[in-house]
């Protein structure tokens, strides 16, 4: 009799034993192989003013938490060259010449000259300080600031950054040795769309991606294309 | 090799490595432009990595998404016909999209709003912006994201500065490529005639790499039939 109740614990044991390995199993294979499960719609039920006023609070709390972390940037810690660059989710305007000669003509200034510093704004994009080596168009010396779209992005975590870039006038950096073609808008002088920018690189001119002629100028060096732009002025 | 000398030689060859890779992408500027943009990854498959609308993770098929009109409200009831268009180019495109000013249920939002130079990110050389928003982190973005984002809203802003000097079709074509934004595409740098082709005065309807190709972006195919399936 001992042995039976014995016996038939056992067994209920085994049974329970074994229904918990299988469901332990499942769950681990239903967790590994569906990473990107469905999530509940937390918004089901929910009415249209509210869901208007949750997204208006988050994009609220958003805008002030980046703005907090730009203002309190210290960008004389970070090495921008390392930082690695990201294009903005953002439409152009056509490139803003067709060639050199209408970009030296549309410009209002155009210039060499090296990166001082940068500062970034939340939503307003960034003013980047030049040291002017030369003047080829207009008038201007010294140095003069610059108005950019794009500049610095906080990572997922708000520890890391990386670069925001507008496709049409990537992010000038410290550093940076470039000729620019400068059009005044509504937040200062900005570079023409696509046609604005040259760097001045160990390789010769380097243009942005779209300029529709700055295939042409490769390889020329920097005084070449100095040359060449002030003969279009006179 | 002892393993405190292989952990010195991995960081000596590997040390450079990446300070080449950080200084090539540096100087290289911009990343790979086109959709899709996470290791050829499907929305619509578990395991995958890609960005795509918050509610649709794992599931094949029709995706919906509301325009919310703003811009009437901000005094830009003359955008009202071109930016319907866009959304109706979209809605009625091939593909699982489907994209109105009407409630659907489990439907993504876009905010379409119109602005100026000076906010929210834009400046003159823009036309348009869209700052997707992430169901996970409750951060917005502006640029590819550096990691797959639950698309849980999108605020897309139309550059008054610019478009109001550019006519209808150019108000038409930022609207439907923002919202192409919104949906979790990226620009595509190849075919001129897509409505993720970046500059203006673009394309005023989706075309066939908008909506891409089945079965996914896994098997090349580009598109919102890559990231949702269907």
């Amino acid at each position: 009799m001992v042995k039976v109740i014995v016996s038939r614990k056992r067994s209920v044991l085994t049974v329970l034993g074994t229904l918990l390995l299988v469901f332990a199993g499942v769950a681990t294979v239903q967790a590994g192989s569906s990473p990107k499960a469905a999530p509940v719609n937390r918004e089901a039920g929910l009415t249209d003013a509210q869901r208007n006023a949750l997204y208006r609070d988050t994009w609220s709390a958003f805008q002030a938490k980046y703005s907090q972390w730009i203002a309190t940037l210290d960008l004389s810690k970070v090495n921008l060259r390392t930082l690695p660059h990201r294009p903005l989710l953002a439409s152009y305007a056509q490139p803003a010449a067709e060639n050199l000669t209408q970009a030296t003509h549309d410009a209002d200034l155009v210039l060499r000259g090296t990166v001082i510093s940068i500062r970034p704004t939340p939503f307003d994009g960034t003013y980047v300080s030049l040291r002017i080596s030369k003047n080829l168009k207009g008038s201007a010396s010294g140095t003069i600031v610059v108005h950019q779209a794009g500049g610095i992005r906080p990572g997922s975590d708000w520890k890391g950054m990386f670069i925001a870039d507008s496709e049409a006038a990537p992010l000038l950096i410290p550093g940076d040795d470039v000729v620019l073609f400068l059009q005044g808008g509504r937040l200062g002088l900005e570079p023409q769309a696509f046609t604005g920018v040259y760097w001045s690189t160990t390789h010769g001119l380097k243009a942005v991606p779209g300029n529709p002629f700055g295939r042409g100028l490769d390889g020329l060096t920097a005084p070449a294309f100095q040359t060449l732009i002030s003969s279009l002025v006179r | 090799m002892s393993g405190l000398k292989r952990s010195v030689f991995r960081s000596a060859i590997t040390g450079p490595i990446i300070t080449l890779l950080l200084g090539v992408s540096a100087v290289g500027g911009l990343a790979n432009n086109d959709t899709p943009s996470y290791n050829n990854g499907d929305c619509w498959q578990a395991g995958t990595n890609t960005t795509c609308t918050w509610n649709h993770l794992s599931i094949k098929g029709a995706v919906y998404f509301r325009a919310i009109d703003n811009f009437t409200g901000q005094g830009y009831a003359a955008y009202s016909t071109p930016i319907h268009a866009a959304v109706n180019a979209w809605n009625s495109a091939p593909g699982p999209q489907y994209y109105s000013f009407t409630a659907h249920s489990n439907d993504v939002w876009q905010y379409i709003n119109v602005s100026h130079s000076g906010s929210n990110g834009l400046t003159d050389s823009l036309t348009a912006i869209t700052w997707l928003c992430d169901y996970q982190t409750k951060a917005c973005g502006d640029v590819y994201p550096s990691n797959p984002v639950e698309i849980w809203y999108t605020n897309l802003y139309l550059n008054a500065t610019r478009l109001d000097t550019m006519g209808a079709n150019a108000i038409q074509s930022a609207t439907a490529h923002e919202s192409g934004h919104g949906m979790g595409l990226w620009h595509n740098s190849v075919d001129s005639s897509s409505i993720m082709w970046p500059n203006l005065p673009g394309n005023l309807v989706p075309d066939a790499s908008d909506w891409g190709t089945s079965p996914g972006c896994a098997n090349g195919g580009h598109g919102t039939r890559c990231i949702y399936g269907g």
